[in-house]
């Protein structure tokens, strides 16, 4: 089958929300092999809602969100749950993403090969024996792309990557994540109120503004012209 | 050490309840502890001894005799059904969202603790049988007892042990475990089950002050001292089993004291030992 044809994830037609209430209706995008898209969005427009109704974790209240048999996403998380008490290291942080097995001699090998490499992949080496909580905002974000790698993914899924990150640790996380696409020909799906980052980063741009998506290339869908419309003037310099 | 060992030859039955107990306790409170649910560690024995209160009234009003009453099971099967509503309330989105987990298991704590009271003040039973169901008579539990905990609690601390890797998994990070395939609503139900029955026939047996001194305690030892998932596990099941053990030698030789506080202090001991230990390891870590 020729994966250029199939897409990784179409979304067709689809309303996503909490409960009965809806953030975002008529979404219709799609995600192929190698895509670079950000979500983009003001707090509270739906951005991690959609991201929910891609993953999985949320079915959307209408419309379809249809997955690849290819799609395995690496996923970057934006919250950390219950890690800053769990003392647990970054080797094992990273072995939660490889896949179970029942012959655990072997599997505890295979897991602790899989965690080495992807830490090295990021650059954390050195840090696979330290504790998670213990790490640097930066570190800790690069444990977790790690994670995300070691599960094999044919798509990255970083959810707000960069938040809480001072300036010099946002460029490094951003030039890894652009290494690695372009080693590996995956395909990323970046979620950012950032429109600088989006900017940037990103091949293709959903901007979602008060329930609606606007998809197209960054210089379209970002223009000075169009932010100024949707967010008004003032407003412009606290989201880019 | 001749001492210990009569006492724990003489009081066989009771020392394996109350290592039973402690066992499942602690390997479930690293999860209570990890997912900051220690107010509901609090609540969930304090709902189980409110249930058990409930069926054993029941049963004095039918037939007279509470003895009776623990044998039929009934309190059992009451606290449970306590638990599982409790655990819904707490589980329950627009409650959470009003209050937050917190209160809400604040509030059961104290309505829970209220009524029980209140309950056992006006029955045939009195106020003993709340003495006992807060501070426990571990000392008296007997083969038919152990029998009961075994068949509920070996389960659970099987079912703890060989799925430790995915309920740590959904205990560090649920979101993430659920993109890589965990069926998390199975293990998280897995986790709130195991609880629930563990509640249920500990607090009958040991008093609700152990058994929540046992879910929370050794299993912030193995939160401060642990340093991967199975190591946390490991260190609060060894403080668990540990503090029982000298509770309950200490309780019933040494210093004659009531043996379900003796092994809660034991254990807050052992706790500050362990983070003791980890404030000197953080010393003499570089960097």
């Amino acid at each position: 089958m020729d994966s250029s044809v199939t897409p990784l994830v179409r979304v067709s037609s689809a309303s996503v929300g909490w409960g009965h209430k809806t953030i975002l209706s008529g979404v219709d995008l799609v995600l192929r092999d190698g895509d670079y898209l950000a979500l983009v969005g003001p707090n509270g427009s739906g951005k991690s809602t959609l991201l929910r109704a891609i993953l999985g974790l949320a079915a959307p209240l209408s419309g379809r969100v249809e997955r690849s048999p290819r799609w395995r996403a690496g996923y970057v998380p934006q919250r950390e749950g219950a890690a800053q008490l769990l003392g647990v290291r970054a080797a094992e942080v990273v072995a939660m993403a490889v896949p179970a097995s029942w012959m655990p001699m072997s599997a505890r090998a295979r897991r602790r090969e899989a965690a080495q490499t992807a830490l090295s992949a990021v650059g954390m080496t050195a840090f696979a024996h330290h504790v998670y909580r213990d790490l640097s905002g930066g570190q800790r974000q690069r444990v977790m792309l790690a994670r995300a790698l070691a599960s094999e993914p044919t798509v990255l899924i970083l959810d707000e990557p960069t938040n809480g990150l001072d300036v010099g640790a946002q460029r490094d996380l951003l030039d890894l994540v652009r290494r690695l696409r372009a080693e590996r020909g995956l395909a990323c799906l970046l979620v950012t109120h950032s429109i600088r980052i989006a900017r940037t980063e990103a091949e293709t741009v959903a901007l979602l503004h008060e329930g609606e998506m606007a998809l197209g290339a960054p210089a379209d869908i970002l223009s000075e012209a169009r932010l100024a419309q949707l967010y008004g003037a003032r407003a412009l310099g606290g989201v880019a | 050490m001749n001492d210990a060992l009569d006492v724990v030859g003489l009081f066989r039955f009771a020392f394996a309840g109350t290592l039973l107990t402690a066992l499942a306790c602690g390997l479930l409170g690293v999860h209570v502890v990890a997912r900051r649910m220690v107010t509901a560690g609090l609540a969930l024995p304090q709902v189980a001894a409110f249930g058990i209160a409930l069926g054993l009234v029941a049963l004095s009003h039918a037939d007279g005799h509470s003895a009776h009453a623990v044998e039929a099971g009934l309190p059992h099967v009451v606290a449970l059904v306590c638990e599982v509503i409790a655990v819904l309330i707490i589980a329950w989105p627009r409650a959470r969202a009003a209050v937050g987990q917190a209160a809400i298991a604040g509030m059961l704590f104290a309505g829970a603790g209220a009524v029980t009271v209140l309950v056992m003040a006006h029955s045939a039973l009195g106020m003993e049988e709340v003495h006992h169901l807060v501070e426990g008579n571990v000392l008296a539990v007997g083969r038919a007892d152990v029998v009961v905990l075994a068949s509920v609690l070996i389960p659970v601390i099987v079912a703890l042990a060989l799925g430790s890797r995915r309920l740590i998994s959904c205990t560090f990070d649920p979101e993430m475990a659920a993109t890589l395939g965990v069926r998390v609503r199975l293990w998280q139900t897995l986790f709130y089950a195991c609880f629930v029955v563990t509640a249920a026939v500990a607090v009958h047996a040991a008093g609700t002050l152990f058994v929540f001194s046992f879910l929370v305690l050794p299993g912030a030892a193995g939160v401060v001292l642990g340093r991967s998932g199975a190591g946390a596990m490991i260190v609060s099941a060894i403080v668990a089993v540990g503090g029982a053990t000298l509770g309950f030698v200490a309780s019933a030789s040494a210093w004659d004291t009531p043996t379900g506080p003796t092994c809660a202090a034991a254990v807050l001991v052992l706790f500050l030992g362990c983070f003791a230990l980890a404030a000197v390891r953080q010393r003499l870590t570089p960097g």
